[in-house]
């Protein structure tokens, strides 16, 4: 499935991605759902023992008021 | 050349990079390009599925974060991949940030020192070359 409508499908969640077709960028375009959870946690556990190229990243979109960011590293 | 666009609104630039392990095993994150970040920042966990051993590091960083100070240990992740461009032995800090942060690193100067990037707010595009 596209990574764009994966995406949308699993809206707000965090999402651990098999890897199938890259663009020319080698940006991720397909891929197979492995999880999908609100909890990262869980994702961040599925994928310790797992080989394969996998993709892990959030569906939601990032506040655009009354939100602010401040790392550090 | 690598190229990408951003929302111009949106409170961080939110990019996708590749971690290589030592094994050959990749994690693709999402990460927030931050050029005031002295180091790139990954995941413990996602350290760990590459094969590195985050805490028999030597090397450690204090950081200095709005819960406190941390120290955190560095490791030195075999390869680094952004767009079309990409770097051997880049030096990674291992720290969780918050879920709430919607990305999961940072992509910080320990990795663009060795570019030069383009940051177009106004068209919300993203560069990222050699020279």
């Amino acid at each position: 499935m596209e990574i764009e409508k994966i995406k949308k499908k699993y809206k707000d969640e965090w999402l651990l991605i098999k890897i199938n077709v890259t663009d020319e960028q080698d940006q991720p375009t397909e891929g197979e759902v492995l999880l999908h959870s609100k909890n990262r946690d869980e994702v961040y556990e599925a994928q310790k023992d797992l080989k394969e190229d996998l993709y892990i990243t959030y569906s939601g979109e990032l506040p655009k008021k009354g939100f602010a960011v401040a790392f550090n590293g | 050349m690598g190229k990408i666009t951003f929302d111009p609104q949106s409170p961080i630039i939110a990019v996708d990079i590749i971690l290589e392990g030592k094994g050959g095993t990749k994690r693709r994150i999402r990460a927030a390009l931050d050029t005031g970040a002295t180091y790139t920042m990954i995941p413990w966990e996602i350290a760990e599925a590459l094969g590195y051993r985050p805490e028999i590091s030597k090397e450690k960083v204090t950081l200095i974060t709005a819960s406190g100070v941390e120290t955190t240990p560095v490791i030195e992740v075999k390869r680094i991949k952004f767009l079309d461009q990409n770097i051997d032995n880049v030096q990674v800090v291992c720290h969780d940030l918050p879920p709430k942060s919607y990305v999961v690193g940072l992509l910080g100067s320990s990795f663009l020192r060795h570019f030069k990037i383009t940051i177009d707010y106004l068209k919300g595009i993203l560069e990222i070359s050699r020279e």
